[in-house]
């Protein structure tokens, strides 16, 4: 099984070369780069500028040398800047200010879809050709031709704009923080020079300029406790300014139930799908439970209906349910860029289609790896979680 | 006579067509499906009569108008009408589905044949005189053999310069151990390739080489890589866009969705072909058949074919629903069909603006969308029961 395992890892390098390769050879096939783009902004710059820059970037050469040279880099996790995101590196961009909103609106939608879908699947397979198994049924199917992006869209125009209950996008309201500033203030203007730990307490350096000497003389300032600085190293501050910003619970909990009011809607309405699904395989996986001898011996010495649904039949029917939800957790990094860009949600689906329209390309080949690197890992998981829980499966 | 002979006739069984159509039937929804999609279809086909408006009829005094009898859906952003924008939408988004679908059906079942059939059999890409296959394949291929081996040799040496070329641009940009590390690597695995083509043999598993494909293809996660190859390929600067832009014209993104949305599409048709074929050519009568002297290529669609037909026909049927819907999602982000021409997905494309003006403009074609692909669904879920009653969800 170990043996296995690492042989699928060593055998996942080709797959991910494979993968890189083609996304990157697709991405620099597309004509014009973004030396065009500093030319259209410098008309200064001449066509020998143009060429030496292009020589220096190593932009004249074929794709492939590029693509040497960019694995290069990319196997010492260095992915370029994002060039439309104040310069960050992409991985920063892409793993600190996307990665968790997607993460978050992902997995809310996930359990709100286990949490209907799993009941109503056991009871349409209880109920089986029940008035309401057809209309779970029927649901179900609506629910996997409705194409999500307009289900949200109708969601908007009903709760946000017809009903005003819920907020139309964005992840938080204007101008919500889970900060509230301190009542300490700067008492001088100048630029911050650092930020240290001294004796227990936060000081803030200040570089205040001194008309008498004409010089910058370093000014402290005291943090006071608990407190976060609300500036950083080189930032210019100005007398009157909050010194520093720290979390109540009464500005975090208006701020959660802010985000929560802005996470209903996305999440409902990328469940949908995974309900339907989830409630045909729970009623499908009990309904084969039942049909088995061991539930009719449970039947024939008189157990009550309730206790053989229950107890005997939906523990074995929600083995293989519970594989698949284990396995499921890896998708939800995966395909949430309609419902994204629908709701405006600041996450990874709508990071990559920016970065696709802007052609800031750095971070679409962070995502689109991550994503490929994923994939790949729960399908490994997925091979192996067959071979754990059935045992006439053997790898060797 | 006659009523004599009536009145013996023993009653025949029911042919398996007629027990088909019989299950078919029987399931209501399904039934109901095929009506509502007969009805879609020919909408769509006599849109142009059917159509109150051109569909690209502008008129900026009307904007965004409520249902009224002139225009029954309203109309949109620019005046336009939306019922006659719907109708004619259909028949893309139709067309569009009903296309990808077949020519995915088409590439995926030849190589799940090809996967299937020859699994475990390599083929010989290249063979030399150092290799045991050389005396064999000498008497396999006859008077041939000489002209093929040169044929294969020509391509293997082709493919080693093209190797060694690359070798030298990459190793040109570096500079001292770097590009003689380069050099060294390069030729070396060129060499190795040299000595197996022209020396040994070099002999590849279609199946392995399918499936390892599929794989790759199946890991890409899908959405974000049919965004970045049509935004790609609807750049007219591209040799491949031009040749597009010149061949098609208007419709250009029509041929561009169909060719992007059947790059991924083959791959689940391949893989059920792949299953079923493995199992089929083990059974007699591909072994008959083959003992009768039968070429690969009649087996393959003589015999193997028309035994799964079954699960084919089903797949075909939920493909064109779910194609329609991707076409959908990719115009509605913006990346598929190009306006002036309508589809039921970039007619959404405008949406976010338009729900505030107005709501019902965006209604319709999701509307249209999930009729179709709901009935889509049910008629192949009745296929699958009627066809092939074994196999239940």
């Amino acid at each position: 099984m170990f043996l296995y395992a690492s042989r699928r890892i060593i055998a996942m390098i080709p797959i991910l070369l494979a993968v890189s390769m083609a996304i990157f050879g697709l991405i620099q096939l597309q004509p014009g780069d973004f030396i065009d783009e500093l030319r259209l902004a410098n008309p200064k710059m001449t066509t020998a500028d143009v060429e030496r820059l292009r020589r220096e970037y190593g932009l004249d050469q074929p794709w492939y040398v590029q693509y040497g040279k960019w694995l290069n880099r990319a196997v010492r996790l260095d992915f370029g800047l994002s060039r439309e995101n104040g310069y960050v590196p992409a991985t920063e961009f892409v793993f600190e200010q996307r990665l968790s909103n997607t993460v978050t609106l992902s997995s809310t939608a996930f359990i709100i879809a286990l949490l209907i879908g799993i009941p109503v699947g056991i009871y349409a397979a209880v109920r089986q050709y029940s008035l309401l198994d057809y209309v779970t049924t029927f649901l179900s199917f609506v629910g996997f031709s409705i194409p999500v992006f307009w289900l949200g869209i109708m969601m908007l125009i009903l709760f946000g704009v017809t009903f005003k209950i819920f907020p139309t996008g964005g992840m938080q309201s204007e101008g919500v923080t889970q900060y509230v500033e301190s009542t300490e203030q700067f008492t001088a203007t100048g630029q911050v020079k650092k930020i240290e730990a001294r004796d227990g307490q936060t000081i803030i350096t200040v570089a205040v300029y001194d008309e008498a000497s004409k010089t910058d003389l370093p000014k402290e300032f005291v943090l006071p406790a608990n407190t976060r600085a609300a500036v950083v190293v080189d930032d210019y501050v100005s007398e009157g300014q909050a010194l520093g910003q720290r979390v109540t619970f009464d500005s975090w909990l208006k701020w959660f139930l802010d985000f929560l009011h802005h996470l209903i809607l996305p999440a409902v309405a990328l469940s949908i799908i995974s309900i339907a699904g989830w409630t045909r395989f729970m009623r499908a996986s009990l309904l084969e439970v039942i049909n088995q001898d061991f539930v009719r011996t449970a039947r024939a010495k008189g157990l009550a209906e309730r206790i053989v649904i229950y107890k005997h039949a939906l523990r074995n029917a929600l083995i293989p349910i519970v594989t698949l939800v284990g396995l499921s957790i890896p998708g939800i990094l995966n395909g949430a860029v309609l419902t994204e860009t629908v709701f405006n949600w600041p996450g990874m689906g709508t990071a990559l289609l920016d970065s696709v329209v802007k052609k800031d390309y750095n971070v679409a080949m962070v995502i689109l790896m991550m994503l490929s690197i994923v994939t790949l890992a729960a399908n490994l998981l997925t091979d192996l979680a067959y071979a754990l829980v059935d045992p006439r499966i053997r790898y060797n | 006579m006659a009523t004599a002979t009536s009145a013996i006739q023993i009653k025949k069984d029911e042919s398996s067509n007629a027990k088909t159509w019989r299950r078919f039937t029987k399931h209501r929804a399904a039934m109901f499906s095929a009506v509502v999609l007969a009805l879609l279809l020919l909408v769509a086909i006599f849109a142009p009569i059917i159509a109150p408006y051109a569909p690209d009829k502008i008129d900026a005094s009307n904007l965004y108008a409520p249902s009224s009898s002139a225009h029954w859906m309203g109309t949109d952003g620019l005046g336009r009408d939306v019922f006659s924008r719907v109708l004619h939408a259909g028949r893309v988004s139709l067309l569009v589905g009903i296309v990808v679908a077949v020519l995915s059906a088409i590439i995926g079942v030849i190589m799940g044949l090809l996967a299937g059939y020859y699994s475990g059999i390599p083929w010989l890409l290249s063979v030399g005189a150092g290799s045991p296959l050389w005396k064999e394949r000498q008497n396999a291929e006859g008077s041939s053999f000489i002209w093929r081996t040169g044929l294969r040799w020509l391509v293997w040496a082709g493919l080693i310069a093209l190797f060694l070329q690359i070798t030298g641009q990459f190793a040109a940009t570096f500079s001292g151990t770097a590009a003689v590390l380069t050099w060294a690597i390069g030729g070396g695995l060129a060499a190795v390739t040299a000595y197996y083509a022209f020396y040994k043999a070099i002999m590849i598993d279609i199946d392995n080489a399918i499936s390892r494909l599929i794989d790759v293809m199946l890991s890409l996660p899908n959405i974000p890589f049919l965004l970045i190859l049509s935004g790609l390929l609807a750049n007219p600067e591209v040799p491949l866009g031009k040749l597009l832009d010149s061949v098609f014209g208007q419709s250009r993104s029509i041929v561009l969705i169909i060719f992007v949305l059947v790059l991924f599409g083959w791959l689940g048709t391949a893989r059920v072909i792949r299953g079923l074929v493995l199992s089929l050519r083990q059974r007699e009568f591909t072994d008959a058949a083959r003992a009768i002297g039968s070429s690969d290529w009649r087996i393959m669609l003589k015999h193997l074919l028309p035994n799964a037909i079954a699960p084919i026909i089903v797949q075909v049927t939920l493909d064109v629903g779910n194609n329609i819907v991707s076409e959908a999602a990719l115009s509605f982000l913006g990346f598929g069909i190009q306006e002036p021409t309508a589809s039921w997905g970039n007619m959404l494309s405008g949406a976010q603006e338009a729900i505030f003006q107005s709501p019902f403009t965006v209604f319709w074609p999701g509307l249209f969308i999930l009729l179709t692909s709901l009935s889509i669904n049910f008629l192949g879920d009745g296929l699958r029961d009627a066809l092939d009653p074994r196999s239940r969800l």
